[in-house]
């Protein structure tokens, strides 16, 4: 887990604790869950690029 | 863009899955929540109020529980009355053309047993065949339906999740890719900074900026995974 996302989904908790309307908290548990989502398509997708990047082929 | 939820349930004051749902659409602007056994009972049919609702509607969402593989009678009733061929076929009138149709359906047993080889034996995409032809007929968009399987058995953080797809049913920009869901996140999370959660503005703002800078940086590498693509193939 990168910073930004260790520190984003710190965040997202904390508002969740805060929260006792269960739509607020719906939604901001939807919102983690998305976030981590985004930080793991873009790893994947940055995984990818080094990898056809570094194609043997091209060598 | 305007969404009307056609709910047909013989039992709509005691069912705990509607009252769920009613309250998880409660607070979204341009949704409409229209009950048909709460409406007319039975009462006949006003078919030219419930036509001017769907004139005004860009999404229809039919909302069910399933009972014998179908919905309840009064969404059968309502079809028969208000969906006459002149008003329906595309290549008529075609008043419902280019509109968005969607189903919610609330089902008794687990997601799993609709399937060939399963104990319901068939899928939900052929059991919702009606509708869909129905919706081919008239032009429309059929979207895939959002099924709720075994609501009282579920967890706090199942509800949690079907809240939001139950939203975002409602009101995201479909198909859901997920660029539209970053995308209906961060107008929710705006919604809450300047309404209900207000006092807490600031972080909000920061957790948004945070989702934006992902999009995009998740945006372009998409953008470059496809030159490379691109020019593999050359």
């Amino acid at each position: 887990m990168s910073d930004n996302e260790e520190w984003t989904i710190n965040q997202i908790n904390e508002l969740i604790k805060s929260q006792t309307s269960f739509i607020n908290r719906s939604l901001l548990e939807g919102c983690e869950r998305l976030v981590k989502e985004q930080a793991k398509r873009n790893d994947q997708s940055e995984n990818e690029i080094d990898g056809r990047s570094w194609s043997p082929e091209k060598w | 863009m305007k969404t009307l939820i056609i709910v047909s349930h013989p039992e709509f004051q005691d069912s705990i899955t509607q009252a769920f749902l009613k309250t998880s659409q409660a607070e979204l602007n341009d949704v409409t929540w229209h009950c048909l056994d709460e409406i007319y009972g039975s009462d006949p049919i006003d078919v030219q109020a419930e036509r001017e609702l769907l004139n005004g509607a860009d999404r229809i969402i039919f909302q069910f529980p399933l009972y014998w593989y179908s919905a309840p009678a009064s969404l059968k009733i309502w079809e028969d009355d208000v969906l006459s061929r002149a008003y329906t076929y595309a290549n008529e009138e075609g008043h419902l053309k280019d509109k968005e149709v969607g189903i919610v359906t609330s089902v008794g047993y687990p997601k799993s047993a609709f399937a060939a080889g399963a104990s319901q034996s068939f899928s939900i995409s052929q059991i919702m065949i009606p509708y869909e032809a129905l919706a081919k007929q008239a032009g429309m968009k059929f979207m895939k339906p959002l099924v709720i399987a075994q609501f009282g058995y579920s967890t706090d953080e199942e509800k949690s999740q079907l809240l939001v797809d139950y939203q975002m049913y409602l009101t995201a920009k479909y198909p859901f890719s997920f660029n539209e869901r970053e995308t209906w996140m961060i107008h929710q999370l705006k919604k809450l900074a300047s309404g209900s959660m207000k006092n807490h503005q600031q972080e909000l703002d920061l957790i948004i900026q945070e989702l934006e800078t992902g999009q995009d940086d998740l945006n372009d590498l998409k953008e470059q995974i496809n030159l490379i693509r691109n020019k593999e193939e050359d």
